[in-house]
């Protein structure tokens, strides 16, 4: 391999960065009208291109896997933020309030063993006369000042009984009634202020579009055979059940020939203070806490070319937003929907799988859940095109009744 | 559906604002490429994660020092240049290491797992990579396999991007020498 002849040497690192594309557009021109008069140059810059592709190709394979992975990190990134709401002003930072600037002197301070000791002298001395000022007035200290969020807890769980029947199916009659008014909302999304966006899962690409409003995303197995495209469309002009304007629709549009798992996990607004929180149930202990607490959704199936024959079998779930989120699901079962709205209701004490969730729920101290639309069974069971539209979804607490 | 610049300069005021959503989009934004130039850095897919999400987090917070100086993912990149440092340390110290710094880090064409995801070319080029010098590697993974911007590689590496382009040209002139000797071997096969 012969290096540049002399009179281009210092064309060499342009001609690698153009290759590479790493030049501005005005750069990579001029790196261009060179090499198309001079022959070496020419060569080396073909060489290095297909060099460049060849590496850039390198790492598609992992793509697929990647996803996964940036959405739990953005999920987890979320999560944080929820609890950590407020970013720090530029003002805050470059003065910061007097008691960080007094703790910063502080810390500098206690640098010192000498200093340490001191200190230890004068804090006993301290605490010695609080001490006697509160025996002596009766005041009382001053409250923890309130952490970031608060969370509600579960004080007591009496268990009710709950005719079964009306669990775990679709009823179009439940869907008129009325929401006794001492039932608490924790999560509500009717789907009215949504964009009209689109995006999706496209062979293992992941489009999202800038303007959704709504967390929810697809999800696949990496192996898949054929062609895969998994959409989703905040409709905000279509009808919902409830006769008002927006819609969430998500769509297995094109239906690979074997793939294990796919689906779409719903996590609330785009907004991170308004994802599915669940602080008042982190507290149970047993599924059986779970009792009184309910949640509600109306789904309608479907496909342009079947029509009113439209069908769609869906595995409906409440994850926990961590690893391993399958294992720790609460599981409501196979849902069918059909080609009219229907609502479906379940008590969460009624679900399967709720030790692990409630396990999950101890274990992590974060009530951040998704909402997964999974495939049921064998994606030969689904057609091109089959999706669902979601509206008025629903958790209420309703153990007071 | 790419954010337009000025867009992304929006979304930039509303999350210098305090609007939780605008840093969450310009963050999904900038996550891929982070996420890949984490694991570029640390071979390990756990910790790669862990870097992408301390990342994030500790940008949120000092979202008010970005002062629009350099691409916000330049500055994001640096953030996780020193998350994974600080990580390197910690690691060092249980360790009872003196060695710190990016010259300990394992190829990323060897780690575990990896090879039946790839071809067999991606996996010749991966092993011709990882044979380069640790500072041509470093730039060539961060380049192509990370998709990393010469900025952005300038701010996870810690050095002036005109040394980023230096190094670049070298290692693929060194790639293009050795790629040519594999195939010329490949030939004498035939």
């Amino acid at each position: 391999m012969s290096d540049l002849h002399h009179p281009c040497e210092h064309w060499a690192e342009s001609v690698s960065l153009a290759a590479a594309g790493c030049l501005p557009s005005d750069e990579e021109q001029e790196v261009r009208r060179h090499v198309e008069t001079c022959s070496d140059c020419r060569e080396q810059f073909r060489q290095l291109t297909e060099l460049c592709r060849a590496l850039a190709e390198a790492p598609l394979a992992t793509d697929s896997t990647g996803e996964a992975i940036i959405e739990r990190i953005m999920s987890a990134f979320t999560a944080d933020v929820a609890r950590h709401p407020d970013v720090r002003t530029r003002a805050e930072m470059i003065h910061p309030p007097l008691v960080f600037r007094s703790l910063d002197i502080w810390t500098w301070i206690m640098r010192s063993p000498a200093s340490r000791l001191s200190a230890a002298a004068v804090l006993l001395l301290a605490i010695g006369g609080i001490a006697t000022w509160f025996h002596g007035s009766g005041a009382t200290p001053a409250a923890p000042s309130e952490p970031l969020t608060t969370i509600a807890p579960i004080v007591a769980l009496p268990p009710q009984v709950v005719d079964p029947d009306v669990t775990n199916e679709i009823d179009a009659g439940d869907s008129s009634k009325p929401v006794p008014p001492q039932s608490q909302t924790l999560f509500r999304d009717e789907f009215c202020d949504l964009a009209n966006s689109r995006g999706g899962l496209y062979d293992g690409k992941l489009v999202l579009d800038s303007k959704r409003t709504r967390a929810i995303g697809p999800f696949a197995a990496s192996q898949f055979k054929g062609r895969l495209a998994l959409t989703v469309a905040e409709l905000s002009e279509a009808l919902g059940a409830d006769s008002r304007p927006g819609v969430l629709r998500v769509e297995w549009e094109h239906i690979p020939e074997s793939i294990d798992y796919s689906g779409f996990r719903y996590q609330g607004r785009i907004d991170p203070a308004q994802r599915i929180l669940l602080p008042q149930i982190m507290t149970a202990r047993t599924p059986e806490d779970f009792r009184g607490f309910t949640f509600r959704a109306k789904f309608k199936a479907v496909n342009k070319t079947r029509g009113d024959e439209a069908t769609i079998k869906f595995d409906l779930r409440i994850e926990p937003v961590e690893d391993r989120s399958y294992d720790n699901r609460l599981d409501f079962g196979t849902i069918e929907a059909s080609s009219t709205w229907k609502a479906f209701e379940i008590d969460l004490a009624d679900a399967k799988n709720g030790e692990r969730f409630v396990e999950s729920f101890a274990r992590r101290g974060s009530g951040l859940c998704a909402l997964i639309f999974a495939q049921a069974g064998s994606i030969d069971d689904y057609h091109d095109g089959d999706g669902l539209l979601i509206d008025d979804i629903e958790i209420l607490d309703q153990r007071n009744q | 559906m790419n954010t337009s610049e000025d867009d992304q300069r929006e979304l930039i005021d509303r999350a210098q604002a305090g609007e939780a959503a605008a840093f969450e989009r310009l963050a999904e934004q900038c996550a891929v490429r982070l996420w890949r130039c984490a694991l570029a850095l640390c071979k390990d897919r756990h910790w790669a994660e862990d870097l992408v999400q301390e990342t994030l987090v500790e940008a949120w917070q000092s979202l008010a020092r970005f002062d629009g100086r350099c691409e916000l993912s330049s500055w994001l990149h640096g953030i996780l240049r020193h998350r994974y440092l600080k990580g390197r340390r910690q690691q060092n110290s249980a360790r009872h290491s003196a060695s710190d710094g990016l010259d300990q880090m394992p190829c990323m064409a060897h780690t575990p797992g990896r090879s039946a995801e790839m071809s067999e070319d991606a996996l010749r080029i991966r092993r011709t990579v990882a044979n380069l010098p640790e500072e041509h590697r470093l730039v060539v993974e961060l380049r192509f396999f990370a998709g990393a911007t010469l900025d952005e590689i300038a701010a996870v590496l810690g050095c002036p991007l005109g040394t980023v382009k230096s190094r670049l040209h070298h290692a693929l002139k060194k790639l293009r020498q050795m790629n040519l000797t594999v195939n010329l071997f490949t030939l004498d096969r035939e």
